[in-house]
């Protein structure tokens, strides 16, 4: 139930180290990410609702695009893509 | 029963969804439950990594599991095809299943009302910002600003205190005479009324500042800079993190894809549960917001009912009553004031998915003329976040998106069908 192992991820190509468990979303915000994707005028955007709802949130994870990152946890080797990330 | 894969479909696993999973198994249903997300619990009972959760949940996903209710998660209905069937969508792909009875237990989610600002990251819903904090997000040392209206906001400022947050308001935009009132009338509620004990006077309480509201938002570097209403009340407030959230919106988009009749927002139900449809039944916030006891009231009916055993619901029709005669109180005393139908200026954004603006929408006579010219609600969301707040703003009927219910790859479409 706690909080799992030490994993290793890539977001925006760089390593970063985090717990298994948590969801994508947490993690990025925890490393102080703000712009999880650019909207339709050019704004960073970042999550909103934590349910699903909002679609704020969405970035690519192993090559699968607009994936909402609230709804994901995050597991060991997996590669995150944020909109100005690429 | 019949030939179909399951007596009885069961979507959402909340506290409505997992007590009527639960009724209608131990029944001797054969039961799917479905929800999106990645564990049962719904919202107020979502999976917290640093606690195991209530006890009431876990009785419920236990009796659940003894009594053979298959399970589903981190899926969706995505299209409902008829009455007896639907395509269920998950990582996994499609699949199309059948099913006898179907009880819809969406929950609800949260009122978003735009200001000037509300777009910025680090400002959150009040709910959503727990959710995120259950699921790792890290709030310790931040200073947190809750705004908007509702049991919700002691509620979750107790819980980020508790995680290491600072809080430097909680701005309830109800006035204090109508709180007063409101904590009155709660007094036959006992349950409650310690939950808003532990909030209000426990180790984690919050102070509530009645007639507040956020009015804007700026950024002076990482810094929130944040300007509230009424005039001539507390100037500037600086924090890292501002969650605002103005009550709930009952979810009606699947209720709405079976064709079940919805009537101010909320879907229709008989005694016993039962939608519009025949062998459709609704239970929990979609039916109107009445919070824990009323879900669980409504889901038990809802699952005897579409396992057969209507004898069994009869009982607790009474409490179910009572519960929702507490959804009616919460209207009254959260009712949103005029002026926050003012907060939105002509640049200020609405629809977040296609950055539409307010101007943009003021002269608009319906959504569905708003949809049409501006795009306004044709995003992901679907209008999920911006037609509530539509609805509000410029006092116009919004009706929830029909099939299919979640956006989906065509060529899924064809596979499921």
């Amino acid at each position: 139930m706690k909080t799992g192992e030490k994993i290793s991820i890539r977001i925006n190509g760089q390593k970063t180290e985090c717990l298994s468990g948590l969801s994508v979303a947490a993690v990025l915000l925890n490393c102080g990410i703000e712009g999880f994707r650019t909207s339709v005028s050019g704004e960073g955007r970042a999550p909103v609702c934590g349910m699903g709802v909002c679609f704020e949130c969405r970035l690519e994870i192993d090559g699968r695009r607009e994936v909402r990152s609230c709804q994901v946890l995050v597991v060991e080797g997996m590669e995150i893509f944020t909109d100005d990330g690429r | 029963m019949t030939g179909a894969d399951f007596d009885v479909l069961v979507i959402g696993a909340g506290p409505a969804g997992l007590s009527a999973a639960v009724a209608a198994a131990e029944n001797g249903a054969r039961v799917l439950l479905v929800d999106e997300n990645a564990d049962p619990g719904g919202q107020i009972w979502r999976k917290d990594l640093l606690d195991e959760g209530k006890k009431r949940k876990r009785d419920l996903v236990r009796r659940a599991n003894d009594a053979g209710v298959e399970t589903a998660f981190s899926s969706r209905i995505s299209v409902v095809l008829d009455q007896s069937c639907a395509i269920l969508d998950s990582d996994a792909g499609t699949r199309r299943i059948e099913f006898g009875r179907a009880v819809i237990a969406t929950g609800a989610r949260e009122l978003m009302l735009p200001f000037p600002g509300w777009t910025f990251p680090n400002v959150f819903g009040i709910g959503g910002l727990q959710a995120l904090v259950k699921s790792g997000f890290d709030v310790a040392g931040k200073r947190i600003a809750i705004s908007g209206t509702g049991p919700l906001l002691p509620a979750v400022g107790s819980f980020l205190k508790k995680r290491g947050a600072r809080i430097v308001i909680v701005a309830e935009q109800a006035t204090s005479f109508s709180l007063v009132r409101f904590a009155a009338s709660m007094v036959s509620q006992p349950r409650k009324l310690l939950q808003a004990r532990d909030y209000l006077f426990g180790r984690n309480a919050v102070t509530i500042k009645p007639n507040r509201f956020i009015r804007s938002v700026r950024r002076d570097g990482s810094e929130l800079v944040l300007n509230f209403g009424p005039s001539g009340g507390i100037d500037e407030l600086r924090c890292d993190i501002l969650a605002t959230g103005f009550h709930l919106v009952p979810n009606t988009d699947v209720a709405m894809a079976f064709g079940c009749e919805i009537r101010n927002g909320r879907v229709v139900t008989d005694d016993f549960q039962e939608t519009s449809v025949k062998g459709i039944y609704a239970a929990g916030e979609p039916t109107g917001i009445s919070g824990v006891e009323g879900a669980l009231a409504e889901g038990t009916i809802a699952g005897f009912a579409a396992s057969g055993a209507h004898e069994m619901a009869e009982p607790l029709f009474r409490k179910r009553d009572r519960e929702t005669a507490f959804g009616g109180k919460l209207d009254l005393a959260f009712m949103l004031r005029p002026e926050l139908r003012e907060l939105a200026e002509k640049d200020t954004i609405i629809c977040r998915c296609e950055d539409v603006k307010f101007e943009q929408l003021r002269n608009r006579t319906t959504w569905r003329e708003a949809k049409l010219l501006t795009r306004c609600g044709m995003g992901p969301c679907q209008g999920r976040i911006c037609g509530p707040a539509y609805a509000f703003l410029f006092n116009q009927e919004v009706l929830e998106q029909r099939n299919p219910i979640q956006p989906l790859a065509c060529g899924e479409i064809a596979k499921g069908s």
